[in-house]
């Protein structure tokens, strides 16, 4: 076979069906569909109040109708934990969506403009990449308070370089094709290429980034929550419930923690797994 | 004599230190055809790549109808403008096609960006897959339910949409199996008697070249070393590097123009 052939023989695989996720592709995929679930209805299917302080339960294990126990302050583990999954997935949501779109238009300028504005954006990939995020977020924190939508907002300009160094060396690949050459000598604008041709053609490899990112996002997200640096107590949030949960840990009582700790676990691994098989189904790894 | 529809004066293109084209200059007649034979690495792409403004010339000057066309056309207007005198089929049928496009799409969409009405287009597209000898079902296939023979015709189809004056050719039959080179090149042969566009035609392969084109010229580390009629000069070439190349590509049972009487 020739290169080419190979090419469009990998170009046709990416269309493969979901039955070559695998089982622990549909595994992850059948958590992540319960998680989005909780995050969507959690209120609704949550026992209790789960802001209901009662002291007289203070780290009460599991009692008919609550079976997880109580948190140091009498409140509804299981309820918490329900009511928490949307708050644990809306920071990472706003975090990948806004990173995908800002570290793919950056890849796509560098990728077709090429010569010193590729340069330019390569090298201020490079630098922001170098920064740790954490550190950013602590520093915005101390700057502007912290807050959920700080913490967002920091790890968009840690997430978005290592997206856009990624996407950027498969936006090159993608532009030196000989139907996007062939669409400029037809007149097209480059608008109408990079939107209409290019990009639709990176998705399948932007899609899979995004999900691999979300899981990333739902950890560092949940350390930023755990350091008092995202959402704030009393919030029901699982980042907030390890943190909270770890006084007690000491005292012998670690259902808290675990379950919250289990939980931001099994979702950022999900979402990871999910991605990784993604990208390899439609051979953009 | 009527003016040239192109005319390349003097192109010079260098990479670096490398000079891949050389002080080459030619003219190309309304409905003419030229031949640009060397073998691989003469410089034969960038000159084409030069005309269609995807690469911008070191030195020297290109007329396509009459307009300075030197440099790469600066914004999306002057390039569809462009667009309507010259266009080019690359070599590789594989990545000349957008994968996620059908080819009706792909026609439909060249003919809007050219201006066509939405309502006319349909009809424009069944009427190019028919020029290239293809039924009309294939409207609806992505490239991937194509072969390599099939991709070429439709980007033969999409080159020719727009009615341009001249297209380009670069290698487009190199990498199809020799039977199917031939039903191309007398594909092109008849587009060519009916419409009367130009061609320029570049291969390394002498017997493709000889055709199809009237004329020809021949490369070697970016410069011209012989030019004149394609017969003359295939059949009585001058200079050694053209008799060289005549006898490095022997095409055993292939004679130019048998596969394809019809
Ligand atoms: N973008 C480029 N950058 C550097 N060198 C190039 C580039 N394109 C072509 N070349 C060089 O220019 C020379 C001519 O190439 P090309 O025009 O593709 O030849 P041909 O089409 O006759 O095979 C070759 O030596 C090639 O390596
Ligand atoms: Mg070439």
């Amino acid at each position: 076979m020739s290169v080419a052939q190979v090419a469009s023989v990998v170009r046709t695989r990416r269309r493969s069906r979901l039955s070559h996720l695998g089982v622990i592709g549909w595994l992850a995929l059948a958590v992540i569909v319960v998680f989005v679930f909780v995050a969507a209805f959690g209120e609704a299917l949550a026992p209790d109040d789960p802001n209901a302080i009662d002291i007289a339960y203070a780290n009460v294990g599991p009692i008919p109708g609550h079976p997880l126990g109580f948190d140091d302050l009498g409140r509804d583990l299981l309820s918490r934990l329900l009511v928490g999954a949307r708050s644990s997935f809306v920071g990472p949501l706003a975090l990948v969506a806004l990173s995908t779109v800002a570290g793919t238009t950056l890849a796509l300028i560098a990728a077709w403009r090429r010569g010193w504005t590729d340069a330019t954006l390569s090298a201020g990939f490079d630098i922001a990449f170098a920064f740790p995020g954490i550190l950013l977020a602590i520093l915005l924190a101390t700057l502007f308070g912290a807050g959920l939508a700080v913490a967002v907002i920091a790890l968009t300009l840690a997430y978005t370089p290592s997206l856009g160094r990624l996407l950027r060396a498969t936006a090159l690949r993608e532009t030196g094709m000989e139907y996007v050459k062939a669409f400029r000598v037809m007149g097209y604008s480059d608008v109408r290429i990079v939107v209409r041709h290019v990009l639709p053609n990176l998705m399948p490899f932007i899609i899979a980034q995004a999900i691999i990112m979300f899981g990333y996002a739902t950890l560092d997200l949940g350390g930023l929550s755990f350091l008092g640096l995202g959402v704030q107590p009393p919030t029901a949030d699982w980042g907030v419930m390890v943190a909270a949960g770890a006084p007690a840990l000491l005292q012998g009582y670690p259902t808290q923690t675990l379950a919250a700790g289990t939980c931001l676990v099994l979702a950022a691994v999900a979402f990871g797994v999910l991605g990784d098989r993604l990208a390899r189904m439609w051979g953009v790894e | 004599m009527t003016d040239p529809l192109i005319v390349a004066r003097n192109l010079r293109k260098e990479y670096g230190d490398l000079v891949a084209v050389d002080d080459v200059s030619f003219e190309v007649a309304p409905g003419g055809s030229l031949g640009i034979v060397g073998e691989s690495g003469s410089g034969k792409t960038t000159v084409a790549k030069m005309l269609v403004g995807l690469e911008r010339p070191t030195a020297g000057r290109i007329e396509i109808a009459g307009t300075d066309c030197s440099a790469p056309a600066k914004g999306w207007r002057e390039r569809s403008r462009r667009a309507q005198s010259l266009q080019i089929v690359f070599q590789d049928p594989y990545s000349s096609l957008d994968p996620r496009q059908s080819v009706g799409d792909a026609l439909r969409e060249v003919l809007v960006v050219a201006g066509l009405g939405r309502d006319r287009t349909q009809a424009r597209a069944r009427e190019l897959v028919d020029l290239v000898g293809m039924p009309e079902r294939v409207l609806g296939s992505r490239p991937s339910a194509l072969s390599g023979g099939q991709r070429q015709r439709v980007a033969i189809a999409r080159a020719l949409a727009t009615e341009p004056r001249c297209v380009i050719l670069d290698e487009s039959v190199a990498a199809l199996d020799v039977s199917i080179q031939a039903q191309i090149l007398n594909l092109l042969a008849d587009i060519r008697e009916r419409t009367g566009v130009a061609y320029i035609l570049v291969s390394h392969d002498l017997a493709v070249v000889r055709h199809v084109t009237d004329d020809v010229i021949v490369m070697r580390y970016g410069a011209i070393v012989e030019r004149g009629q394609t017969g003359t000069v295939l059949d009585d070439p001058q200079h050694p590097y053209t008799q060289l190349l005549r006898e490095s590509v022997p095409r055993p049972g292939w004679v130019p123009g048998a596969g394809a009487t019809t």
